[in-house]
C-alpha cells in the first residue's frame, strides 16, 4: 500500500457547518464594518506615476472599530485636494486610500503597498497612536518620500527618534491637553484628581500632557487607573476610587466613556468629570439619559473646537457640510488633522511646482519651513517636524433646544510640542507612561 | 507518457525554479509583502493543517503559539539585549513548551470542545500580552526588532531574508510530509479516523495527541520567529482574534488535507488582502466570499480543486479507459471512474 494514498480527511459536517456559519459571520461584520463613501472613483489600479500626475497615498481605518472615524479621514483630504481644483499646475492630484485596522502591523504594510506598490509619491496617514510608531519606522526605509502624518497622536512619533521624512502638521496627544491643566485647577478649582485612562501610547501621551500643567500649578493626582480598551465593567474601578478627590481625569474613548460616565451616576458618584480629548465628544454627547446632567460643565481640550465662531473654521464647517451631506453634523478632529496634513503637502507641492525630483529633496525643503493658516490657526513646524498650534479648551454646555455641545472657552496659541518646557528639560522628564508623570 | 504523470512530475520542479528565481524579476513589494508573508503565515497554516488534516484536531490556538515565539523573541533580543540565537532558541521552546501545557488542557476533547478551548487558550495569551506590563508592554506591544546578520548573511535585506524563509518554509513542508508516512504520523491519521479502535490496538491515543499538537507549537513558533523579524515587532494585535481566524481561513482556502494547501492558501490571502483592497473599501467581503464559495463547493480547497481539474484533463486527453491508469493523488471516488468527476463528487466523499 501506498502511504501517500492515505491522507483523505474525514470531512466533519459539524466542522462544515462551521466554516458555513463563519463565512457568514465574515460577510456580515464587512458589510457592517465600512460606511459609504460618497465621491468615490478615488482609487486606481494603475501602478507608476505618470508625468502628468502626482499620486497621493491615504493611509486610514476604513475596518475596524475606527471605520468611521477613518471615513472622516478621508473626507479631510479631500476637502483639501478640492480646494486645489485636484491639480498642482498641470499635474493631476490622485488619491490611492489603503486601509488598516489600527493595529501597527497592519498600518505597516499597508504603507509599504502604497509606496512600494502603488508607487504613491506622497503618504498621509495613519490614524491612531501606535500605528504612528510603525509607520515612522517604516518611512527611516525610505528616505527618498515624503511621509505625513494622519491624526496619529503619540508624542514619541516626533520627539524621540523621529524620521527625517516624517512630518507632522497635526499636533499630538499631550499637545491637545494644553490648557486643561490650568483650566481647571485656576478656574474650575480642582486641587486634588484621580485619573481614569485606557492602557496605551495615546492615552499616556494625553494623561502626561494633562499633568504637566495640572502638577506644575500645585494640583495632586492621587491615584491612576489603566484599564484595558473595550472595557465594559468599571465597578472595580469605581468602588476604589478615593472619596477625598475633587474630580476624575478621565480618557476613555467612544463606548468606554460612555460605560464608565453611565456606570459613575448609577453608583452615585459624587466626584467631577474632567475630559480627555475624546472623552466627551460629539459620540458621547450625543447619548442620552442620567449622563445628561453629569457631562455639563466638563473640560476638555484637544485640537479643534465645534462652535469655534472664527470665520476660517466655520468656512471649513459648511464647506465640509455641503461636500459631504452624509458626514457627521460637524468636521471631527480626525477630518481636520488629515485636511491640515494633506493641504501641508499640497501647497508644498504648489511652491516647487510638482518638482519631486532627487528624492524629493525640493518638497522636503519647502515643507520644512512652511507656515500657512488652517481652519483653527497658523501652524508651522519645530526642528522635528512636529507641528506648532493652537489648541482649544472647552466645556460641555448646553444649547437652547437642549442638545449638548462643547462651548469653547479659551483658545491656548502656538502651543508647541513640549508645552513651552524647554526641550532639554522636557526629555529628562523621560517618556510619559503609567507612572511617568507622578505628583500624588 | 501520460500527460498528467509527466504534469505531476514536472510541478515540483516548475514551482522550484519559480520560486527560487522569483527575486529575480518580481519587485521589492512582492518579493517582501507577498513572498516573505505568505511563506510564514503559510508555516503557521501548516501546523494546523497538520493537526486539523492528520491528527483531527482544528486548533485555534496555533497563532497564539506564534506569537509565543515572537514575543519570547522580541523579550529577549529588545527589552534583555539577548543575541539573536539565544532568542530563537528561547522562542521556540517557549512555544513548544506552551504547547506542551495547552495540549495537556485540550487534547481529551473533540471536535467542537476541543476548538473552544483552543480558542480560549488563544484567547488566554492575547489578554496576557494585552495587560502585562513587565513584559510584553501591553497595548503597544515590543518595537524595534530587526533580522540578524549570520556571518555574511545580513538577513534585514529583502532578497536574502526571502531566500532564508524559503528555505526554512521548504525544510517544514517536507518534514512534514516525512512525518506523517512514519508509523507516528500513520497512527495518527488512524486517531483521527477512529479513536476508540486505536485504542484497543494498544495505542495511547492522548500521548499522540499530545506529541502532535507539541510539534505543530514547534512549527507555529517558527513562524513566529519569522513573523516577528518580517514584522519588525509584536504586539497584542498580532495575535487577536482576526489574525487567529485568518490562519484557519487560509487552511481552508488552500485545502485543509493538503501541506500544500496551507501555503497555497497563504498565497491567496495575502494576494486578496493586499489587492482587493485597491477595488474596494469592501475586501473582507471579498475574503469572506471567497471562503464561502471554498467551504461549499471545494471542500479540499483550492489544491483539491487543481488536483480535479488535472485529473479532468488527464482523462480528456488520454481517453476513458486509461484515464483510470494515473494513480488518482486524493481522491479514491472520482478515481473508480466509471464518470466523470465532477463538484459534487467532492462533497461526497467525506459522507
Amino acid at each position: 500500500m501506498k502511504h501517500s494514498n492515505t491522507r483523505i480527511v474525514r470531512q466533519v459536517d459539524w466542522f462544515r457547518s462551521l466554516m458555513l456559519f463563519m463565512g457568514m459571520i465574515a460577510l456580515l461584520t464587512a458589510c457592517g464594518g465600512g460606511a459609504p463613501t460618497s465621491g468615490g472613483g478615488l482609487n486606481t489600479g494603475s501602478n507608476g506615476s505618470s508625468a502628468n500626475e502626482i499620486k497621493i497615498g491615504v493611509l486610514a481605518t476604513f475596518t475596524g472599530a475606527f471605520a468611521v472615524d477613518g471615513q472622516d479621514a478621508l473626507r479631510g483630504v479631500k476637502m483639501a485636494v478640492a480646494e486645489f481644483g485636484g491639480k498642482i499646475g498641470n499635474k493631476k492630484i490622485v488619491l490611492v486610500t489603503e486601509s488598516s485596522d489600527a493595529t501597527p502591523a497592519v498600518a505597516r504594510d499597508a504603507a509599504r503597498k502604497l509606496i512600494e506598490q502603488d508607487n504613491v509619491d506622497i503618504l498621509v496617514g495613519p490614524l491612531s497612536g501606535d500605528e504612528g510608531l510603525a509607520v515612522r519606522d517604516y518611512a527611516k526605509t525610505k528616505p527618498n518620500k515624503v511621509f505625513l502624518n494622519g491624526s496619529s497622536g503619540a508624542q514619541d512619533t516626533t520627539l524621540r527618534n523621529p524620521a527625517p521624512n516624517f512630518y507632522r502638521f497635526s499636533t499630538d496627544g499631550t499637545q491637545w491637553m494644553a490648557g486643561l491643566g490650568d483650566y481647571v485647577y485656576q478656574t474650575q478649582g480642582y486641587k486634588r484628581v484621580a485619573v481614569l485612562a485606557e492602557d496605551y501610547s495615546f492615552p499616556y501621551s494625553q494623561v502626561g500632557g494633562f499633568m504637566t500643567e495640572f502638577c506644575r500649578d500645585g494640583g495632586h493626582v492621587v491615584k491612576k487607573f489603566w484599564v484595558p480598551i473595550g472595557t465594559t465593567d468599571y465597578s472595580s474601578v469605581v468602588s476604589s476610587m478615593p472619596t477625598n478627590i475633587d474630580a476624575i481625569y478621565v480618557a476613555l474613548g467612544g463606548s468606554d466613556s460612555i460605560n464608565f460616565l453611565k456606570q459613575y451616576v448609577q453608583f452615585g458618584g459624587k466626584a467631577k468629570i474632567i475630559g480627555g480629548t475624546v472623552t466627551v465628544d460629539q459620540t458621547v454627547l450625543s447619548t442620552k439619559g442620567t449622563l445628561y446632567q453629569h457631562v455639563l460643565g466638563v473640560a476638555s481640550s484637544g485640537p479643534i473646537a465645534d462652535n469655534n465662531p472664527d470665520p476660517a473654521w466655520q468656512k471649513f464647517v459648511q464647506q465640509y457640510k455641503s461636500m459631504f451631506p452624509d458626514g457627521f453634523p460637524s468636521p471631527s478632529l480626525f477630518a481636520h488633522a488629515y485636511y491640515v496634513n494633506a493641504k501641508a503637502a499640497l501647497l508644498g507641492l504648489q511652491k516647487v511646482n510638482g518638482d519631486l525630483s532627487n528624492g524629493e529633496a525640493k518638497l522636503k525643503q519647502v515643507l520644512s519651513t512652511l507656515q500657512f493658516d488652517t481652519p483653527t490657526g497658523p501652524v508651522r513646524l519645530d526642528h522635528n517636524r512636529n507641528a506648532i498650534a493652537n489648541i482649544f479648551v472647552t466645556v460641555v454646555d448646553k444649547k437652547p433646544d437642549g442638545t449638548l455641545y462643547n462651548k469653547l472657552v479659551k483658545v491656548v496659541t502656538n502651543v508647541n510640542q513640549t508645552l513651552g518646557i524647554p526641550e532639554d528639560q522636557y526629555l529628562k522628564m523621560g517618556p510619559f507612561s503609567r507612572d511617568n508623570p507622578s505628583c500624588p | 507518457m501520460m500527460p498528467a504523470r509527466m504534469l505531476r512530475l514536472a510541478l515540483p520542479i516548475i514551482i522550484a525554479l519559480f520560486l527560487l528565481a522569483f527575486p529575480l524579476f518580481a519587485s521589492v513589494f512582492f518579493v517582501v509583502q507577498i513572498g516573505i508573508q505568505s511563506l510564514f503565515l503559510g508555516i503557521v497554516a501548516l501546523s494546523l493543517v497538520f493537526l486539523a488534516g492528520y491528527g483531527g484536531m482544528v486548533s485555534l490556538a496555533q497563532v497564539a503559539l506564534y506569537g509565543a515565539a515572537g514575543y519570547v523573541l522580541a523579550i529577549l533580543t529588545i527589552t534583555y539585549n539577548q543575541p539573536w540565537y539565544v532568542g530563537v532558541v528561547a522562542g521556540l521552546a517557549g512555544s513548544t513548551l506552551l504547547a506542551v501545557i495547552f495540549a495537556l488542557i485540550s487534547v481529551r476533547t473533540q471536535g467542537i470542545y476541543f476548538l473552544m478551548i483552543t480558542l480560549a487558550e488563544a484567547m488566554f495569551v492575547f489578554y496576557y500580552a494585552d495587560q502585562d506590563r513587565i513584559f510584553t508592554n501591553g497595548h503597544t506591544g515590543i518595537n524595534g526588532v530587526t533580522p540578524p546578520a549570520v556571518g555574511p548573511l545580513v538577513l534585514a535585506d529583502p532578497t536574502t531574508f526571502y531566500y532564508m524563509v524559503l528555505i526554512v518554509a521548504v525544510l517544514t513542508y517536507l518534514g512534514m510530509r516525512y512525518l506523517v508516512r512514519t508509523p507516528f504520523g500513520l497512527a495518527l491519521q488512524g486517531i483521527r479516523d477512529n479513536p476508540q479502535r486505536m485504542q484497543s490496538l494498544g495505542f495511547n491515543v492522548p500521548a499522540h495527541r499530545i506529541a502532535a499538537f507539541t510539534l505543530a507549537g514547534f512549527i507555529a513558533g517558527i513562524g513566529g520567529v519569522l513573523g516577528v523579524w518580517y514584522n519588525g515587532a509584536i504586539s497584542p494585535g498580532s495575535i487577536d482574534l482576526t489574525r487567529t481566524i485568518n490562519v484557519l481561513v487560509i487552511a481552508v482556502l488552500g485545502g485543509l488535507s493538503y501541506f500544500e494547501g496551507a501555503f497555497v492558501g497563504a498565497v491567496f490571502f495575502t494576494l486578496i488582502t493586499n489587492f482587493a483592497s485597491s477595488f474596494t473599501d469592501r475586501f473582507n467581503t471579498v475574503i469572506g466570499l471567497a471562503f464561502l464559495l471554498v467551504a461549499l463547493f471545494f471542500p479540499d480547497g483550492l489544491i483539491g480543486l487543481s488536483r480535479r481539474i488535472i485529473q479532468l484533463t488527464s482523462r480528456t486527453t488520454s481517453g476513458r479507459g486509461k484515464g483510470m491508469a494515473p494513480p488518482a493523488p486524493s481522491s479514491p471516488v472520482s478515481a473508480s471512474g466509471d464518470s466523470a468527476p465532477t463538484a459534487s463528487g467532492a462533497g461526497a466523499e467525506g459522507k
